[in-house]
């Protein structure tokens, strides 16, 4: 289970946040090629992966690329390299485009000794078209495990349909993100996004004191998937909010075992501190379990990272 | 590619040769003849006043349009396709094959009444649940189709739901899937991209009452102008001007979008692709894009009101005194 709370969204080429990214208790980095990268200084961009990447597997994050929709082969051949985890690909509109995507990776994963299957794809739905197209993006490749976005709801798509989004934003967007969220269920996909986390009213991106309050919103409601974070200081706050706090665990651990006890009695519902335990509340405790022991494995790692690259800090 | 800019679509009943000649005075973007609305026994007196009608709706600038009905498509074509007609209102298609009807028919029409092939356009409106849910093959299926909407009142009886004004029935699934299927047409399918949407915002959508005060009339369609639509029916001429102004971005959003341009264009010349724009936002390409547009469509719409004026100061100047 892959865990990634938290991803700080950085261009490529801004060598002050990928230099610092270790430091800032990420679970992933987003590394765009799209529109943090000006267009004069796309060509440059592809040739620092190399160097970019190992700053940031160092701090036992997960590495993702924002290609451009429009130069994904020349972008691709830069990018796909060990160390890779996904591709966001921007602007999706049809399943043809994520198969024509997904052939290329396939190359290059052969040709550069990559793990078959290891480089996954994100398609990003920022169109009425991609809306309207949802289910058979979804479906278009393997290599694509979640999907969706209610959180996802961005300029991109006031952008395509020449509207403001602003606060409320009605009706039309509730069957954008209900559009996503249901081809990912539909093929038993993790739902993208989830409630909106990385970004605070009114498009305040800095401010990280409602970060954690939407994290923990998105984790109570069964998300399990971070989003990203456009500045530093919403790292934290969202790790925070997702992970499970230790009382929610010890409460999932009993209800578990309560249930265990009814199963073996032949019951199916039964209480447990004034609640109702069944085989549905069974099931969330579990993938909450499933869930927290990711986040631990993870955490464990990432404290290990931090030893290493602080000493190597002190060394240097 | 064909785009225009219509706000308002004042309806009046060909009945009334009181409000067909006064119509042009308005400022609609577009009047309507209002044939469907006629009750079936009248049908037969409306019809053949309509060509004689046509040539008036035109003189404050608008544009001329008549609403037929697919349950009497060919007799109302008949009479509606002429001289001076910009389009059909039609109601209420539920396949594909009912729009190729519909276009054939008009077709005809042009040939037989002089009309210029293929000029005349559809504005549909879907009255059934079975036309929303082949929304596509409907809005696709011939160029003609450049804008489509919901009939509200209908589709709420064909559904049987008893409609409270506090609650939209219809906001979950009908307008949010009219608005992305409309919106995501392939602009190499007809020529100009995505489809109109003609709507106001609910409840008037439903109970669209004549004597609604202009504010909410003009509160209306800023949600609309919001939810992605266009412009909307105006039931009365008191509509047309809150729907004017409420589907025209406002001197505050062009103001708000023309600094964020220059933001963005100062970030861009010290190679930045993301650039700060104060209380911790930041604007980078989409919203260059959306500024863009929004600067574009206000352009249009003032040019859209020019005209009207141009066209309405002409026709005052040729009057009868």
């Amino acid at each position: 289970m892959e865990v990634n709370r938290a991803a700080l969204f950085m261009a490529i080429n801004n060598p002050r946040f990928i230099e610092a990214a270790w430091s800032r208790g990420i679970d992933g980095a987003i590394l765009d090629f799209e529109d943090a990268v000006g267009e004069p200084h796309k060509v440059d961009a592809r040739k620092l992966p190399g160097e970019v990447y190992p700053q940031i597997t160092k701090a036992s994050a997960i590495i993702q690329v924002r290609i451009n929709h429009t130069y994904w082969a020349a972008d691709l051949e830069a990018v796909v390299w060990p160390g890779l985890s996904g591709i966001l690909y921007p602007k999706t509109e049809s399943a043809e485009e994520v198969r024509l995507l997904d052939a290329k990776i396939t190359e290059l994963e052969r040709l550069r000794g990559m793990r078959p299957g290891s480089v996954g794809i994100q398609p990003l739905i920022e169109s009425a078209r991609g809306v309207i197209n949802s289910f058979e993006i979804a479906g278009a490749s393997p290599r694509i495990s979640s999907f969706g976005g209610g959180g996802g709801i961005g300029v991109d798509v006031g952008r395509d349909l020449a509207v403001e989004i602003v606060t409320g934003f009605p009706r039309a967007v509730g069957e954008y993100g209900a559009e996503g969220e249901l081809a990912a269920r539909a093929l038993g996909m993790v739902v993208a996004g989830g409630a909106r986390v990385g970004q605070g009213p009114g498009g305040d991106v800095v401010s990280g004191n409602t970060a954690f309050d939407e994290a923990a919103a998105n984790r109570k409601s069964g998300f399990y998937t971070g989003r990203l974070c456009l500045h530093p200081n919403r790292v934290d706050p969202m790790v925070r909010g997702l992970t499970p706090p230790e009382e929610e665990v010890e409460e999932a651990e009993q209800v578990l075992l309560r249930f265990e006890e009814l199963d073996n009695r032949g019951e199916v519902e039964g209480q447990l501190n004034g609640k109702t335990v069944d085989k549905w509340e069974a099931e969330r405790a579990r993938k909450l379990l499933e869930w927290a022991d990711a986040c631990a494995k993870k955490d464990r790692d990432k404290a290990a990272a931090m030893e290493r690259n602080l000493a190597a800090a002190k060394g240097a | 590619m064909r785009e225009f800019i219509r706000r308002s679509y004042l309806t009046v009943s060909p009945l009334s040769q009181a409000s067909v000649d006064d119509a042009w005075t308005h400022d609609a973007d577009a009047v309507v003849l209002d044939l469907h609305g006629v009750p079936y026994q009248n049908k037969g007196r409306a019809r053949p006043v309509l060509r004689e009608q046509l040539p008036s709706l035109a003189k404050g600038g608008a544009d001329a349009f008549v609403h037929i009905s697919m349950a009497y498509l060919h007799a109302d074509a008949e009479a509606a396709v002429w001289p001076g007609l910009n389009g059909i209102l039609l109601s209420h298609p539920e396949t594909a094959l009912d729009v190729l009807e519909a276009d054939a028919a008009v077709a005809d029409m042009e040939k037989r009444h002089g009309v210029d092939t293929g000029s005349v356009e559809m504005v549909l409106l879907l009255g059934s649940a079975k036309g929303v849910w082949n929304i596509r093959e409907v809005i696709t299926a011939s160029p003609r189709v450049t804008t489509v909407g919901l009939d509200d009142t209908s589709l709420l009886a064909d559904l049987g739901i008893l409609a409270s004004p506090d609650l939209d029935p219809l906001a979950s699934f009908a307008r949010g899937r009219l608005v992305m299927e409309a919106a995501g047409v392939d602009e190499n399918l007809h020529g100009h991209q995505g489809v109109y949407r003609l709507g106001i915002a609910y409840p008037l959508s439903a109970f669209p009452r004549p004597d609604a005060s202009p504010d909410e009339v003009l509160q209306s369609a800023k949600i609309a102008k919001e939810s992605v639509f266009n412009g909307a029916l105006c039931p009365d001429p008191s509509w047309v001007g809150p729907c004017n102004r409420g589907f025209t971005p406002t001197d505050e959003q062009l103001a708000h979008h023309r600094k964020v341009q220059e933001t963005y264009a100062a970030g861009l010349a010290i190679g930045r692709g993301a650039v700060p724009f104060g209380d911790g936002r930041f604007v980078e390409r989409p919203f260059h894009e959306l500024a863009k547009k929004i600067i574009a469509l206000r352009t249009m719409c003032d040019e859209r009101d020019a005209e009207k004026a141009a066209a309405r100061a002409t026709a005052g100047r040729s009057r009868p005194a």
